[in-house]
């Protein structure tokens, strides 16, 4: 068991360089002039670098930013992403949205990726994977520089998680809603000391694996406290401002 | 803080003034060759208070004619229009300021003072600088912070040690100069501005000279319009939401009519209750990278967005440069490119100056040296066009320079490598070194 329990915590990547540093993952979908979702975002990642990658569903892309120490840099960062995005899909004759929540009926393609064809996919029923393929999020990360720093700013944020969702929210809370029909509670819970995390990692299931806590807040293997309630938007300074609430916050513990 | 009453008041004023204004659109035909500069410098000396320093600056002020700022220790030079196309007319426009340059450093020179050719001063604290005592310094600022957005981080900073920029007044501690030109109708000063938008984050790619706060390096090329984004940022939620800009910098999209001009500067808060000048007030507060004002029966396009340079010669330079770019997309009907690739464009060049990536007009993602010389190409083809070529060439040539040796932050960064934080001895040595920083011999100054 303790050994268990070092083997858990040596999964998280503290790195004191980027603490307090923000870094962003943005969701977008492809979707024709009529902004309807098509599924071709595997195209539209062949033009684009490695700032980009895929998600499940093949009408999604999703954009990451570096961690930034400067909300400029953040701003500077989101901007130029969406611009190669739009370039890239403007070339496949499409172009890119930054859409909460898609129709539903929306193509259910997956993208072409073995862990979600024969992992993921099985595991879900028709309602699951539309709800997992029609929303789309962005997530917010900030750098912390220990365990015990992490737990201090993963409870900050997650007692402010409501306040949070409803400051990233243009769906009226159908994100959230079609999110928990594919993760089930997703509530974060507030986390004793780094022995109670690991006792409920374990109970939880991700203990081998922190990617599988589907928890609004969660910390992540990259040693950064991420923040997965906020929407999509197409204003970079909305999503700065997402980072700034997060950072201020974050800094009352740290 | 918001007299709701005097808003609807002014709104209705700044309704009916524009409405005059649009009535009488013919008289602004003119032939757009009148072009001037406003230039703010700082005055500096270590041993002396902060009021010692406002009441020098004052006596300066009054001595050479100039105009204060907000900031107190600031001085503005403006130059008198000059027609730049008429026979020897740029060189008259460059001697001109020159002139005003020179009574300006031989007043200083007998108050000892250091004058500082910086976009920033690093002198002061970003919170509660020094500011000049005239109610609309202290009311426009005041209003500002009241209302900031509390969520919108005011801390600054890519090398580690940050500086707080959260105080409106901030602004006192930053110097620009602003090329003048007269356009030759609204409609065309209009599609002056579009295209000074366009142009302008080319321009501050290679001219970036306003990095240091409070003697520390924020690691910007040039934080001056972005410190004043932040600490002017009181948009709420909702606004943000819907994806409004602020009224400083770049606007939401490119102005397609001259009444959408107009509206957008009606959406925001006049602040001044004065509604007799209630259009000028919504001008005055208008601080986008280029904006169009009116002056008797001239319209005319003001680009803001360029910090203070190190010598007159170098703002001459890049007017020259800017003349001959408009010049240019006027003749040649310049298409303008999406208003996202001005915005990155305008963040990358605030942040890495010439070491960044632009957009260039063909819509490719370059090395900034790449289309900043693009551009700046055009500008000598236009300035050839206008006739200013032959008189402004040994002004341009410093700056098209400067995309082999960097910026005049690279120069400063460069001496002050590796410290990014300064004492104020240290910093003014470095900035002496820079050329940026001089206390002129009374003598040498005439």
């Amino acid at each position: 068991m303790q050994q268990d329990y070092g083997t858990f915590l040596k999964r998280f990547a503290f790195d004191t360089d980027k603490r307090g540093c923000v870094g962003v993952e943005s969701e977008l979908f492809v979707v024709n002039y009529d902004g309807f979702p098509v599924p071709v975002a595997d195209r539209v990642l062949g033009k684009l670098g490695g700032n980009f990658t895929y998600e499940l569903s093949r009408c999604q892309i999703e954009h990451r930013s570096s961690p930034c120490s400067d909300m400029l840099e953040l701003k500077h960062q989101q901007i130029s992403n969406v611009n190669l995005a739009v370039i890239a899909a403007s070339k496949e004759g499409v172009t890119v949205k930054a859409l909460e929540v898609a129709p539903e009926n929306m193509p259910l393609d997956i993208y072409p990726d073995n862990r979600y064809i024969k992992c993921v996919v099985p595991k879900l029923s028709n309602e699951q994977l539309s709800a997992a393929c029609r929303v789309a999020g962005t997530h917010v990360h900030i750098g912390t520089a220990s365990m015990d720093e992490a737990i201090r700013v993963y409870n900050r944020l997650a007692a402010a998680w409501r306040q949070l969702a409803e400051m990233g929210d243009h769906s009226g809370g159908e994100r959230l809603k079609l999110y928990r029909q594919v993760a089930g509670e997703c509530e974060p819970p507030h986390i004793e000391d780094a022995n109670h995390f690991f006792e409920m990692a374990s109970a939880q299931g991700f203990v081998q694996n922190p990617r599988n806590c589907w928890w609004f807040v969660r910390i992540s293997r990259y040693g950064t406290v991420e923040t997965r309630v906020f929407g999509t938007s197409p204003h970079a300074d909305e999503i700065v401002l997402w980072a700034s609430a997060i950072r201020s916050m974050a800094q009352e513990v740290m | 803080m918001i007299n709701t009453q005097e808003e609807r008041l002014m709104a209705k004023s700044y309704k009916q003034s524009v409405a005059r204004l649009l009535q009488r659109r013919e008289e602004f035909s003119q032939p757009g060759r009148q072009v001037g500069i406003e230039s703010e410098v700082c005055l500096y000396h270590p041993d002396a208070t902060e009021h010692e320093l406002l009441a020098i600056r004052n006596a300066v002020v009054s001595e050479v004619g100039a105009a204060a700022e907000l900031g107190g220790a600031q001085i503005e030079l403006v130059t008198n229009p000059c027609d730049v196309m008429a026979a020897s007319g740029f060189q008259a426009f460059a001697e001109s300021y020159q002139h005003r340059w020179n009574r300006l450093k031989v007043a200083a020179s007998r108050y000892g003072v250091y004058v500082m050719r910086c976009g920033t001063n690093p002198f002061q604290p970003c919170i509660n600088p020094l500011r000049t005592n005239q109610e609309k310094y202290q009311r426009v600022p005041d209003f500002q912070n009241h209302f900031r957005n509390p969520f919108m981080e005011t801390k600054v900073g890519l090398l580690g040690t940050q500086v707080d920029v959260g105080d409106a007044s901030v602004i006192s501690l930053m110097q620009s100069f602003q090329v003048n030109v007269e356009a030759k109708s609204i409609e065309h000063g209009l599609q002056m501005v579009n295209h000074s938008l366009m142009l302008s984050p080319y321009l501050l790619g290679i001219s970036g000279n306003a990095g240091w706060l409070e003697c520390t390096n924020t690691g910007y090329q040039d934080i001056r319009t972005h410190a004043w984004e932040i600490s002017h940022d009181t948009r709420t939620l909702g606004e943000i939401k819907q994806g409004l800009c602020l009224r400083i910098g770049l606007p939401e999209s490119y102005f397609a009519t001259v009444k959408s001009y107009f509206a957008r500067m009606a959406r925001y808060p006049f602040i001044m209750f004065n509604p007799d000048k209630a259009l000028d007030i919504a001008i005055g507060l208008n601080w986008l990278d280029a904006r169009l004002k009116f002056i008797g029966s001239s319209a005319v396009v003001e680009l803001r967005s360029i910090s203070t340079q190190p010598s007159i010669a170098d703002e001459i330079g890049i007017a020259a440069l800017y003349l001959g770019w408009l010049h240019y997309a006027n003749c040649v009907q310049m298409q303008l490119m999406p208003i996202e690739h001005v915005r990155e464009n305008r963040y990358a060049a605030m942040l890495y100056g010439l070491k960044g990536k632009l957009w260039n007009a063909c819509g490719k993602l370059v090395d900034a040296t790449e289309a900043v010389n693009q551009e700046l190409s055009n500008a000598v083809t236009g300035m050839k066009c206008l006739g200013i070529y032959d008189d402004a060439v040994s002004f341009v040539n410093p700056i098209t320079e400067r995309l082999c040796i960097g910026t005049p932050s690279d120069r400063l960064n460069n001496i002050a490598k590796p410290c990014i934080v300064l004492s104020n001895s240290e910093m003014l040595s470095a900035l002496e070194e820079a050329c940026m920083v001089s206390c002129y011999n009374e003598l040498a100054a005439a």
